[in-house]
């Protein structure tokens, strides 16, 4: 009896919070990028906790709007974690604190894998292609089913071959 | 501190108390606050020593604060979740998330505790139990601490869960026992 009289009671005169569940919504669909914005929020605190430590300018959230030419509001927005930022306002951000905010995996290059002019590798082109790597490269030696060429003379060396797919990069 | 509101976070199942102190209800303070790193740097701070108890594992601050958002992430779609399927599963109902406060006896209306999901979790929601799928939430917190009884952000949580209780039971002549999650 009394369970229900409280049900009752929290049925009739509760609030639906549809404000909520919006938010709560919103952040589910936007979770890749709020991800983002919440580490560099923790990283941008961080660094002006460590700045006001050794009373490095700037060491507060005042301080970094003038040094970033911008109001305090959006930096207490950024400081929210949940504000859109761009690349040039990370980088900006970063440089003014001197901290790395945002990194690109670089793809790697085993310094194994770098061709030397000593190195002789084939690849197969499609024929289509074939005219303008002929123009580009010049030596073009055709067998059976492959063509190869002499590359020797112009490679530089940050042409390399990419083992897990033969993909190979040749900057003349 | 009194109760202004409730509002239906998951409706017939998942309530939550508004207090006149507060702008908003409590479910949804909660999320707001774990999902603010300002408001996160500056509690650990306050409880930098709790923090640096050896049951943390020597975790930092910044790491604390990114682990907390994580964790309510998934808590907060956990608890959504078996709310809604609470409704129809016998077996999957918000009883499965809450447990006693404390252990020993249990009531009707028990005070209960839900945790968070990323283990060990410092995340808690308190919450009463009316029914297997049908709560209400009194407050929520970073627990650091093994008790209750030592902080002062974790004494205000007891006392909202008795004021909770005695809200829900105002008008009424039966007892309401009590939820916490942690």
């Amino acid at each position: 009896m009394s369970i229900n009289n409280i049900k009752n009671k929290l049925l009739k005169n509760s609030k639906k919070d549809t404000a909520w569940l919006e938010k709560a919504k919103w952040r589910k669909e936007n979770e890749e990028w709020l991800d983002i914005s919440f580490k560099i929020a923790v990283k941008v605190l961080s660094a002006l906790k460590a700045n006001k430590a050794t009373d490095t300018y700037p060491k507060s959230q005042k301080e970094l709007a003038e040094a970033l030419d911008c109001s305090p509001q959006y930096i207490s927005k950024l400081l929210k974690g949940q504000e859109r930022l761009g690349i040039d306002t990370i980088t900006k951000v970063g440089k003014i604190l001197g901290v790395k905010l945002i990194e690109v995996p670089q793809e790697e290059v085993k310094k194994e894998e770098m061709l030397s002019s000593e190195d002789k590798f084939t690849v197969t082109i499609k024929a289509k292609e074939l005219m303008r790597f002929k123009y580009h490269f010049g030596k073009l030696i055709q067998d059976d089913n492959k063509l190869s060429f002499d590359y020797s003379e112009m490679i530089e060396t940050s042409s390399y071959v990419r083992r897990g797919d033969n993909h190979l990069k040749v900057v003349a | 501190m009194k109760i202004i509101d409730t509002f239906a976070v998951v409706e017939e199942s998942l309530y939550s108390v508004q207090y006149n102190t507060e702008a908003t209800h409590e479910f949804a303070k909660c999320f707001e606050l774990w999902n603010d790193p300002v408001y996160l740097r500056e509690f650990f701070e306050q409880h930098q020593e709790d923090l640096d108890n050896e049951f943390w594992n020597g975790i930092t601050i910044d790491e604390a604060i990114i682990k907390t958002r994580e964790d309510a992430k998934l808590f907060e779609q956990e608890l959504l979740e078996i709310a809604e399927l609470g409704k129809t599963e016998r077996l999957e109902t918000l009883s499965t998330l809450f447990e006693p406060l404390s252990t020993g006896v249990i009531e009707d209306y028990e005070k209960d505790k839900a945790k968070g999901m990323i283990r060990p979790s410092w995340l808690r929601i308190y919450a009463i139990r009316v029914d297997v799928n049908l709560f209400v939430v009194s407050g929520g917190a970073i627990k650091l601490t093994p008790t209750m009884n030592e902080t002062d952000h974790l004494i205000l949580e007891l006392d909202k869960l008795e004021i909770t209780k005695q809200y829900l039971l105002d008008d009424e002549n039966d007892q309401l026992d009590f939820v916490e999650s942690y």
